[in-house]
C-alpha cells in the first residue's frame, strides 16, 4: 500500500458531526439578515416582483434547538405558502421540497397522542369492510385504535399483526375494522403491503440521506416489484400509517423525490375524486401513488394494487371517541 | 448519520449549475442553501479529517459564510463550485495550521486517530493501520503547508489536479509538482520507495509531471 492508497483509507474515517447541522444554522441566519436589509431603491438587476415561486430558509419546528441539532440538519429549504409552481413547472424533485416544507411546518407530535380519521376508501381492498368511509381513532405509533360500531366506541389494544410482527394498525386505519379477538390477542387480519413494516420505534434510527433511506427501505422489502417500488410502498404505508414527528416525514418526502423511477402525476385523483398531485410509480402492472393536495402539499391520499384512499379530515384528539 | 456520499440538492434547482444557483441567490439569497445542501457533506468531511470535528463545527459554518459573502465575486472556472469552496476550506484551515498539526503529532506519537471512529474489530488490523498511521501522520506533520493542501485536496477532497489549481488559484504544474514532492516525502516517511514512479497514471489524475523545479 503506497501513501496515497493509505491517505484515501483515512478520508472515510470521519465520524458524523453536528458541523454541517451548526453551518446550516449560522447560514440561515446570515440568508435571513440580508433578507431584512432594506433594499436600495432602483438597485439595478432586482427583480421588481418576487419570483412565481422562491425557496425560504425556515427553522424545521421539531422541538428544542439541542434536539434538532443532534437529530441532523435542522433548517431546510422550504416555499413560501401560495407562492407554489405552476403545474408545469413541478418536478418530482420540486414535490418532494414543498411536501418536506409543508411537513416541516407542523407541530410536533408524541407517539401516544390519538388522531381522529376520516377515510374513504374505493376499490377492492382485502376486506369489504373496509370499503366506503371509515371513522377511526388511532395513536400517532399505530399502537392502539378504536373504531364505533353499531354506536359503541371499541378500543383495540393490538398485540400483534399476523404475518407482519409488531402491532401496528396498517395502512392508515384503513383494516381497523379488520382487528379481530384470538384469545387476549388482537390480530388484524389484512396486511397488504409487501414490506416489512418499520415500527415507529424504529423511525428514529432511519438513515436522513435520501437514497441512503430509499437502499434502507427497500432492503426491507419481500414483495413483488423492484428496489424502488419497495421503498415507495413502504414510505406510502408509513405515511398513512404514523403521525410522525415533522423532520422524519419530510425526510420521507426528500427520499421519494430520490427514488428512480418515480413520476409526477400532475392530474392524480383520490378516492374522494379530489384532485392533486402524486408521486408515482409502475410495478408491474400496478400503479402505485401518494397524492397530495396541490396548495398545502400536505398528504391528501394513496392507491395501489388493494385501491385506493382519500383522507378526508384528521385531527389530533384528547381520544377515543373525540373528534376535534 | 448522514451517510450520503454525493453532494445534496434535494431535487430543487436539479437542472441548474451551481454558477447558475449562485447567481440566482445574488437577488434571491435564500437560493444559496441550494448550494450549501449539494456541497456541505464533502465540504464538513474535508475540514474534520483535516482539523478534527471539534474544530470543524467553527470552520465549516465559516466556509458557507465566506462563500455566502464572497458570491458576488464568484466567477465559474467548472461544473461546479466545488474547487471555489474547497479553496476557502484550506485557507481557513489554513488559520489553524498549527491545530491541525498539533493533532497529527499526536497520532503519530499515540497512533491513536483522534478524528476517526474504530473501523474494524480486527486487533492486527487496527494494529496494522496504526502502525503505518503513525508513520504517515508524522509524514503530513512535516510537510510545507502548501504540499499538505496539495495532497490532502487531491486524497481527501477528491479534487482532480484541475480542480485543485483552481482552488489553490496556481498553475495545474504547479499542482503537479507539489504533489509529486508531497508524496515522496510520505513515501520516505513511510520507508518506502518513491511512489511517483511507481504508479500507474489514470484517466482522472494522470502521474505527476517530472518535477519543476518550483520550489514551494
Amino acid at each position: 500500500m503506497n501513501e496515497m492508497e493509505l491517505l484515501m483509507q483515512y478520508r472515510g474515517k470521519v465520524p458524523a458531526s453536528e458541523a454541517a447541522a451548526k453551518a446550516e444554522l449560522a447560514l440561515m441566519e446570515a440568508i435571513r439578515q440580508e433578507q431584512r436589509a432594506p433594499e436600495p431603491v432602483g438597485t439595478a438587476g432586482r427583480p421588481a416582483h418576487r419570483p412565481a415561486w422562491r425557496p425560504v430558509w425556515r427553522p424545521a419546528a421539531v422541538g428544542g434547538l439541542a434536539t434538532a441539532v443532534a437529530g441532523g440538519l435542522i433548517a431546510v429549504l422550504v416555499i413560501t405558502p401560495g407562492a407554489a409552481p405552476s403545474a408545469s413547472a413541478l418536478t418530482v424533485g420540486k414535490l418532494s421540497n414543498l411536501a418536506a416544507a409543508a411537513a416541516l411546518r407542523q407541530a410536533g407530535v408524541q407517539p401516544r397522542q390519538w388522531v381522529y380519521w376520516e377515510k374513504k376508501f374505493t376499490g377492492e381492498p382485502t376486506s369489504p369492510h373496509v370499503k366506503g368511509l371509515a371513522k377511526v381513532w388511532s395513536t400517532a405509533d399505530a399502537a392502539r385504535a378504536a373504531i364505533r360500531s353499531q354506536g359503541e366506541l371499541k378500543l383495540a389494544r393490538c398485540m400483534k399483526i399476523r404475518w407482519a410482527g409488531p402491532c401496528t394498525f396498517i395502512g392508515g386505519q384503513a383494516y381497523a375494522e379488520n382487528i379481530k379477538t384470538d384469545g387476549d390477542v388482537t390480530v388484524l387480519e389484512a396486511f397488504p403491503w409487501t414490506a416489512r413494516p418499520v415500527t415507529y420505534r424504529e423511525l428514529g434510527s432511519l438513515p436522513q440521506d435520501p437514497r441512503t433511506l430509499n437502499r434502507h427501505l427497500s432492503a426491507l422489502g419481500f414483495g413483488p416489484g423492484g428496489p424502488s417500488a419497495r421503498a415507495f410502498t413502504l414510505i406510502d404505508f408509513l405515511l398513512t400509517t404514523y403521525v410522525m414527528p415533522p423532520r422524519l416525514t419530510a425526510e420521507l418526502y426528500h427520499a421519494l423525490g430520490a427514488l428512480p423511477r418515480v413520476t409526477l402525476d400532475r392530474h392524480a385523483v383520490d378516492a374522494a375524486g379530489r384532485h392533486g398531485v402524486g408521486f408515482r410509480i409502475r410495478s408491474g402492472t400496478t400503479e402505485y401513488e401518494i397524492i397530495l393536495n396541490p396548495r398545502t402539499y400536505r398528504l391528501m391520499g394513496d392507491s395501489g394494487y388493494y385501491g385506493a384512499s382519500a383522507i378526508l379530515h384528521q385531527a389530533r384528539v384528547t381520544g377515543p371517541g373525540k373528534t376535534r | 448519520m448522514t451517510s450520503r456520499s454525493d453532494p445534496v440538492s434535494a431535487g430543487l434547482a436539479d437542472d441548474e449549475s451551481d454558477a447558475e444557483v449562485i447567481a440566482r441567490s445574488r437577488r434571491e439569497p435564500e437560493w444559496f442553501a441550494v448550494l450549501f445542501r449539494r456541497h456541505v457533506q464533502a465540504i464538513t468531511r474535508y475540514v474534520a479529517r483535516r482539523l478534527g470535528p471539534d474544530a470543524a463545527d467553527d470552520v465549516v459554518a465559516e466556509v458557507f459564510l465566506a462563500a455566502f459573502r464572497q458570491r458576488d465575486r464568484y466567477q465559474p472556472a467548472g461544473p461546479d463550485a466545488r474547487s471555489w469552496l474547497f479553496g476557502i476550506a484550506t485557507n481557513l484551515i489554513g488559520q489553524h495550521r498549527r491545530a491541525e498539526v498539533r493533532q497529527y503529532r499526536a497520532f503519530a506519537r499515540t497512533g491513536i486517530d483522534m478524528v476517526a471512529e474504530p473501523f474494524t474489530d480486527r486487533i492486527d488490523e487496527q494494529v496494522s493501520a496504526g502502525a503505518a498511521g503513525r508513520r504517515l501522520a508524522a509524514g503530513l506533520a512535516g510537510l510545507p503547508a502548501p504540499y499538505r493542501d496539495v495532497l490532502l485536496l487531491v486524497a481527501w477532497g477528491d479534487l482532480s489536479y484541475e480542480e485543485t489549481a483552481q482552488a489553490l488559484g496556481v498553475p495545474v504544474g504547479t499542482v503537479r509538482s507539489r504533489l509529486s514532492r508531497a508524496r515522496s516525502r510520505l513515501s520516505r516517511a513511510l520507508g518506502g520507495a518513491d511512489p511517483s514512479a511507481l504508479d500507474e497514471p489514470s484517466p482522472h489524475n494522470p502521474a505527476p509531471g517530472q518535477p519543476t523545479g518550483e520550489r514551494p
